[in-house]
Parts: C-alpha cells; sequence; structure tokens
C-alpha cells in the first residue's frame, strides 16, 4: 500500500520536473546577457570566437532545439561543465550540497529544539507574561534581516571575542554562527506556528478527557498535544528545509559559506547556464524528496492520513 | 494587564537599545569617529607609490623572518584555471606567482614603470618586424622539464586561440621561429614596439609545449596541467573556498620567502573585512573606503595607491557629433565632488585617458567644474532639452551606481534630460558591446601592459576594437600608429602627448577618475608588492618579529 503510494509520487516528479526545466530555462535565457561576452569582462569577444564558442555551447540553435537537447542531457546524466572553469557540475553539486545540507539540518535543528520548547513554555501559560516575551522574541527572530543577525554574531563572536572563525567551511567550530544566523528566522516561525497548533488541540475534547483520568499537565501536553501538533511541526520544518536548500544566499553570503544557493546566484551573475540548470534541477529534486518524506511522516503521526491520502 | 504592557514595552525598548548598541560598535559603522590621519600618512591618491614596501631594510629593533603560510582574501575567485584565457585581476595575481613571462614590470620611486628581461637573458631588435631573444639558460618547470623556445613558440600560438587577451597582446605576432633551445625570434606583421611591454603581461606567460599539445584549442581542464616556471606550484583549487599554492624548491629565482599562500574568495566586504580582523586571514584587498579609518584604528596597515583604472563615461560620437556638447558633457562634471563624496577619496580625477603610471602618460588640465559654460555650450548648439540615453552598470566598479546618478543630476542642471538604466554586470557588457542603442555609457579601462598603446590604440583608433564610441580623428589614428612604430622611447612619448590632447579637447569620453586600490594587511607584515595593475605579489612577504 505505501510502496504503491511511493511509487505513485515519485512517478508524478517526473512532469513536475520538466515544468520545472521549462520555466528555468525560459528565465534564464530570458535574461539580457551572454556567458561569453561574460567572459571577455571589459574585452570583446572577436566574432570568430564567438561563434566557436556558440557553436561549442550549442548556443547558436534556436530556443526550443536547446531546451530538447538540454533536457535530453540532464536525464541522461551528462549535466556538463561550468562554462568558466570547466569544473563538472555533479561534482560541484555533490560538494556544494554536503556543504548546505550540513549547514540546512543543524540549523534546522537548533530551530525546532528552541523553538518547539519555547511553544511549550508558552501553551504551558497562554497570555502570561511569558507567553508574551517569547511571542516577542519569535516576532524579532524572523523579522529581524538575517545578513543583520549574521553581522553581528561575526562581529561577537568572531572579531571582539575571536571564538569562531567568521566565515568559510571547515570542521563543527565554522558551522556555529552560521547555522544559528539562519535558526534565527526559523525558530521564531516554529515557535509561532507550534504554540497555535498546541492551543487549538488544547482546546479540544479528548484533552479535556484525558486531564480529566488525572493525568498531570506536562503528561498531557506532551502524550495528546504535542503528538497531534506534530503534523503542522512536521509541515512547517519540511517547507523551510525546502526553502533553505536553495534559499540560505544571504547567509551563505555574509559568512562566505559554499553552500548551493551561492552557486547558483554566482552562476547566474557570469551567466554559467549548465551551473544555473544543474543547482536548480538538483535542489528540486532534494525540494521535491524532502515533500514526500514529509507526507509518508504524516501517515505516521497522524493515522487519518493513511486513508485519505493528502 | 496594564502593568504588563508595561513590561513588555519596556522589554522592547531594552531591545532595540541593545540593538542600536551593536550596531554603533560594529566596524565601520556611520556613527565611528572619524581617526584623523597620522602625518606619515600618504595624501590619498596623490603620491604615486606602487611598491610601498620595498624588501624591509633590517633595523636594530625589527628582524623579519619568513612566512609559513600566508593567507589572502580577494572578492573574486579564480575565473578560470588558464592562464591563457583568464582576463581578470584577481585571476592573474594568483597565476603571476605560479607562471613567469619573457619580461618583468619594474616600478621605479615615482611608480613609472619599465620593463627587464626575464625569462630571457638578452635580445635584440635584427629590423623593424624582427626581434631575436635567448632565453636563460637553467629554468626548469614545476614538472622538472628545462624551458625552451619549442615551448615559448608552443604558447604564443595556442593563446590567442584560447583567450581574448592574449589574441590582443600576441596579435602583432606573426610567428615564433626556434633558433635552437633557447635562441628564438619573433616575427611581428608589422612594427610594434610596445611588444616587450606585452611580453611582461601574464596573459602572455610561458607554459610547457606539453600542455599544449594536451589543449592545443580549449581551455585545460584540471589544476593538474597548471604548470609554469614561477616561484610557486599550484597545489589546490576547491571553488568558491580556496586557492593554495606551495613555493617549487627548483626555482631559478630568489627563493620565496612565504612557504604556502592560500587565496580565499570573500565576495561581500564586511565579511572580507571580518575576516582579518579575527585572524582568519593575513592580507585583504579591495577595502571599502568608509572602512579604512576604523581599520588603521585598529593597528592594521592599510595601503592606499592609484590604480591604473580610469574610470569614463564613453560618449557615442555617432549619435553625439558636435564637439562642444561633449566638451560641455565634461564641463557639467564635478570631478573632484565625485571623488570625494562618492569614493570617499579613494580615486583621484584623471589627468588623461590614462593613468600617471603608464608609459606615455602626459599630465593635461581636468577639464573645470563650469555649469554655467556648459549650459551656454549646449544652448549654443541647440542640444537644450534633449534627452541622453545613459546605460551603467552596477556593482561592477566602485560605487558605479552612484557616480551614475551624480552624472545624471549634473547633465540634467545644464539642461538635458537624461534616462539612466542601470544593469547587473553581464546584461550590461553584452548591451554595451553588441549593441549600439545608448548615447552615454559608464565603464573603466585598465592598462595592464603600462604602455600607452594598450590605453590608447583599443580604445581611440578608428575602428579598434573597444572603441565603443565609434570616435574617429585621422590625426589621434597617425600619431598612435607612429607610436607603435618609433623604437625612440623620447619620440613614443612625443606621439602619445600629441595624441592624448586631442583625445582629449575632442571628449569622447567624460573623462572622470583614477581608482584607488585600497588594501590592508595584519601588522608586521612588510614585502608585500602591490602593482598599481591591481596586481599583488606575495613571494617576498616577511613577518616582524620582535626582540
Amino acid at each position: 500500500m505505501i510502496l504503491s503510494y511511493v511509487a505513485y509520487r515519485v512517478l508524478l516528479y517526473i512532469p513536475t520536473l520538466l515544468v520545472i526545466f521549462f520555466i528555468v530555462f525560459s528565465l534564464v535565457k530570458l535574461l539580457p546577457g551572454d556567458p561569453i561576452v561574460v567572459m571577455y569582462g571589459e574585452l570583446a569577444p572577436p566574432p570568430e570566437v564567438r561563434k566557436a564558442l556558440e557553436e561549442k555551447l550549442g548556443l547558436d540553435k534556436p530556443f526550443i532545439i536547446q531546451f530538447i537537447l538540454y533536457t535530453y542531457r540532464i536525464l541522461t546524466g551528462d549535466w556538463g561543465k561550468s562554462v568558466h572553469t570547466g569544473e563538472p557540475i555533479v561534482e560541484l553539486i555533490i560538494r556544494r550540497f554536503a556543504a548546505t545540507l550540513e549547514l540546512t539540518v543543524a540549523s534546522l535543528a537548533i530551530a525546532s529544539a528552541t523553538g518547539i520548547t519555547l511553544a511549550y513554555i508558552a501553551v504551558m501559560r497562554p497570555n502570561s507574561i511569558v507567553d508574551r516575551f517569547i511571542g516577542i522574541l519569535s516576532m524579532a527572530g524572523y523579522s529581524m534581516p538575517v545578513f543583520w543577525w549574521g553581522m553581528i554574531l561575526i562581529f561577537i563572536f568572531a572579531v571582539s571575542l575571536k571564538l569562531l572563525p567568521p566565515g568559510g567551511r571547515g570542521g563543527l567550530e565554522s558551522l556555529i554562527l552560521p547555522s544559528l544566523t539562519l535558526a534565527t528566522v526559523n525558530f521564531g516561525m516554529i515557535a509561532r506556528v507550534s504554540r497555535a497548533a498546541m492551543l487549538e488541540v488544547y482546546s479540544q475534547d479528548f484533552v479535556m478527557a484525558a486531564r480529566s483520568r488525572g493525568l498531570s499537565e506536562r503528561r498531557v501536553v506532551v502524550l495528546y498535544v504535542m503528538r497531534n501538533a506534530a503534523v503542522a511541526i512536521a509541515t512547517l520544518v519540511g517547507l523551510r528545509f525546502g526553502i533553505l536548500m536553495g534559499g540560505a544566499v544571504i547567509t551563505e553570503t555574509v559568512f562566505n559559506y559554499p553552500g548551493v544557493g551561492r552557486m547558483i546566484v554566482d552562476g547566474i551573475l557570469a551567466r554559467d547556464y549548465p551551473v544555473v540548470f544543474g543547482g536548480v534541477v538538483f535542489v528540486a529534486l532534494v525540494v521535491m524528496t524532502v515533500n514526500l518524506v514529509v507526507d509518508l511522516l504524516y501517515a505516521i503521526l497522524d493515522p487519518r492520513a493513511r486513508v485519505t491520502r493528502v | 494587564m496594564a502593568r504588563r504592557e508595561l513590561v513588555i514595552v519596556g522589554a522592547v525598548l531594552l531591545l532595540v537599545i541593545l540593538l542600536a548598541a551593536y550596531i554603533a560598535t560594529r566596524p565601520g559603522a556611520p556613527t565611528e569617529t572619524p581617526v584623523t590621519p597620522t602625518p606619515t600618512q600618504t595624501p590619498v591618491g596623490v603620491t604615486p607609490t606602487p611598491t610601498p614596501r620595498e624588501t624591509p631594510t633590517a633595523t636594530p629593533a625589527v628582524r623579519y623572518a619568513e612566512i609559513d603560510v600566508l593567507r589572502i582574501s580577494q572578492r573574486a575567485d579564480l575565473s578560470s584555471i588558464d592562464v591563457q584565457v583568464a582576463t581578470d585581476a584577481p585571476t592573474l595575481s594568483v597565476f603571476s606567482h605560479v607562471y613567469e613571462t619573457l619580461f618583468k614590470i619594474r616600478f621605479d620611486a615615482q611608480g613609472r614603470a619599465s620593463f627587464e628581461p626575464w625569462l630571457v637573458e638578452s635580445y635584440k631588435q635584427v629590423n623593424d618586424t624582427v626581434w631575436e631573444f635567448k632565453l636563460r639558460p637553467g629554468i626548469k618547470f614545476h614538472d622538472g622539464t628545462p624551458l625552451t623556445s619549442s615551448d615559448v613558440k608552443a604558447s604564443f600560438e595556442r593563446g590567442p586561440k584560447v583567450g581574448g587577451l592574449p589574441r590582443i597582446l600576441l596579435g602583432p605576432v606573426k610567428e615564433v621561429q626556434v633558433v635552437d633551445d633557447l635562441i628564438f625570434r619573433i616575427v611581428l606583421r608589422y612594427p610594434f614596439v610596445p611588444l616587450i611591454a606585452h611580453l611582461a603581461h601574464p596573459s602572455t606567460a610561458i607554459i610547457p609545449a606539453k600542455v599544449v599539445e594536451l589543449f592545443p584549442d580549449k581551455p585545460i581542464d584540471s589544476t593538474r596541467h597548471i604548470i609554469g616556471t614561477g616561484p610557486y606550484r599550484f597545489v589546490e583549487f576547491v571553488k568558491g573556498e580556496r586557492t593554495v599554492l606551495e613555493a617549487f624548491d627548483g626555482y631559478w629565482g630568489k627563493k620565496p620567502t612565504v612557504k604556502r599562500i592560500v587565496w580565499t574568495p570573500v565576495p561581500d566586504d564586511s565579511t572580507r573585512v571580518s575576516y582579518l580582523e579575527a585572524g582568519t586571514v593575513d592580507v585583504i584587498t579591495q577595502v571599502p573606503p568608509h572602512m579604512v579609518p576604523a581599520l588603521k584604528a585598529k593597528g592594521f596597515q592599510v595601503i592606499q595607491i592609484p590604480s591604473t583604472r580610469v574610470i569614463y563615461i564613453g560618449i557615442n560620437v555617432e549619435r553625439i557629433p558636435d564637439v562642444r556638447v561633449r566638451q560641455a558633457l565634461n564641463l557639467a562634471i564635478d570631478k573632484n565632488a565625485i571623488v570625494q563624496r562618492i569614493l570617499e577619496g579613494a580615486g583621484s580625477v584623471a589627468t588623461a585617458p590614462i593613468s600617471p603610471a603608464v608609459f606615455g602618460y602626459t599630465k593635461l588640465d581636468p577639464y573645470s567644474y563650469d555649469p554655467a559654460r556648459a549650459r551656454a555650450l549646449i544652448r549654443e548648439a541647440g542640444w537644450e532639452g534633449r534627452e541622453l540615453v545613459f546605460i551603467t552598470p552596477q556593482g561592477r566598479y566602485l560605487r558605479d551606481r552612484e557616480i551614475a546618478s551624480a552624472v545624471q543630476a549634473s547633465l540634467e542642471a545644464i539642461g538635458l534630460k537624461v534616462r539612466v538604466e542601470v544593469m547587473e554586470w553581464a546584461a550590461y557588457i553584452s548591451r554595451v558591446t553588441t549593441q549600439k542603442d545608448f548615447d552615454i555609457f559608464l565603464l573603466g579601462w585598465s592598462t595592464v601592459t603600462l604602455d600607452a598603446d594598450y590605453g590608447l590604440y583599443s580604445l581611440f583608433r578608428t575602428g579598434a576594437p573597444f572603441n565603443r564610441m565609434l570616435y574617429s580623428n585621422p590625426d589621434v589614428d597617425a600619431f598612435l600608429d607612429r607610436a607603435r612604430e618609433v623604437a625612440d622611447p623620447t619620440l613614443r612619448q612625443q606621439y602619445y602627448v600629441l595624441a592624448q590632447q586631442q583625445i582629449w579637447r575632442d571628449a569622447p569620453w567624460i573623462f572622470l577618475h583614477y581608482e584607488d586600490i585600497i588594501v590592508a594587511m595584519k601588522p608586521g607584515i612588510a614585502g608585500v608588492e602591490i602593482q598599481p595593475i591591481e596586481r599583488w605579489i606575495l613571494t617576498y612577504a616577511v613577518r616582524e618579529v620582535r626582540g
């Protein structure tokens, strides 16, 4: 049962991916500026060089042919090389993906742990000063720009205290500041959503029933409220994970962290098409897979989902 | 309830105050108290001191020691792993440690460039178009093979096939004739005296013939093939993370004093400064001018020198054929204000189309800031109220967008309408290169060969590749052509003076300014050579040892 569900979902990848291919391809092609001119900086490429390179990069063919060729190459595993450094895209993505994955997992772990704990504290005393304070804190977390948090953390821990490196990638210590920075946006959101979800469950009959059986408030919250709020929390964390995979560009820039997001942005600026396409397609695949996993998690967390198959 | 609200409001206020305090203590924050310059400080952008730190002479109190690892951050990563393909200064800085050229640039105390034989031991001009060179014997590539004339021939034949810069620099070369292992002749298509300057540019560096055989007409595909004769071997390149060089034991020249150099690209300006402040790196380049006072206050060494890059606004001469209008555009702009207020002193007003470090430069009087006269000229030419399309890149040059806004305001003040189109670099350079649908455009040009030919011929000669203004003046053409042919430096200089004076009068550009180079480093490091062509040579850097 569950296997056929997974198979069905994986099959859905194909049309989704084709649509993504097409959108990304069209968008990049619509951008003014071409890679050959960019390669030459202030100089101008001589016409014969331009022609040869256009042929080599397939830029001389009509749009739709380029698109078909490109799709065919991606599907057959030939993701090409960077126009500028000649590095194979697959190797580049794998290295960058490892970096991004570390960052995403670390920051979501911090954000989830903090967010859910804060939500729990808030729910234990709804509308108290503590609850309000947590509300303000959460709001501050996600309304302050990420680069600002990043610069503050760099200033305190790297420049003033010299405890941690200000950026780059290498070992656990270089992961701390960027993952904390990324966590500031997410913990607030997780805390707020978790609090709302928990409060909603809180007022339901089965919670009252549990309470009337004489369970302590803490046990009620942990066993009944949190368990039932888990679906909402898992959805949010799953969604954030997807966004962070390609969207942590600002944090990656502030901390000079070599992640997928920065790779794609650099690729766009240099009109390095293979890097942009490869990167976006890869991120799309990861996001879709994460969504699938989250959906499967529903089935475990919420028995009703197994029947209705959202 | 009211009390509770009060507590919350109080907490928020406290938070805001704390945040404000943090911002205020940030390095380079606008609230920073200005640091009074020390008397020894070089006046910004006035004295050209391209090599401010010569190899230090030992004083009794201070000794200098070799450096095991020197870490440097530039803004950009390697743009290519092929020295003949790369066109940008950051990449060529790295490769200048790995590869060597037939001639080498030297700067005198005034910052003027000259060229001395490097890989070649001696040379002579056989006739107008034939030059003979003899290589220094005993030079080895990093893989142990000796440097021979065939390597020169192979390098010069491959360069123009793969790269834009070698194509320009070696354009006059018809062929290389190998006489024996060490002697070769360069046959030119036409008399071309600036050849020697071109042979000192890293894009004409000598690569092994073996590598040329593997990649005769395409870029090399692996760092394994980065093999030169320079003081450093290429060890590692991880895109976006680091490039590592290591001193080459078999180097023929003076032994490097730095064993290992690690280049880390850090695109974000504030992050790069944090890298220096946190001690993650020892040297950073492209320091934003507003952070200079804070860095100096913290004891870091900051070196600021004029670069060879001139920032200009090109004027489409076919669309604006009236010289009065072009001169008016020059008179309308307050260049000093741009340098002082927008660049925060990180530049100097241009006194010629090329920089003072370049051979052939002559000091001309900048167009004065005279909006009244500019307005009169515009009226006289019947251009009042005409609209100009002004295209400009964003983020390519120091404060490019702000400069464009200032220029727009100034031109509107003399009675023109200006439509500014700000574009991201890739879109911009494609438009300025392939289309001609603009009236004026902002661009920079660095005369990287340090010979006026490169800065004048390719930009102002009729039909030249980078003459995006479509400028044409037969007199200028004649001067520039002659200056390529005459061997006598004094005579060449005179031709360049004549050409520059004529260009200045014809005003195919709004002549703006020379950008400064700002490099900061840890206290106690000396011997870093900063060249005005945005090239940093770290080979003979040393560190101070106290006691």
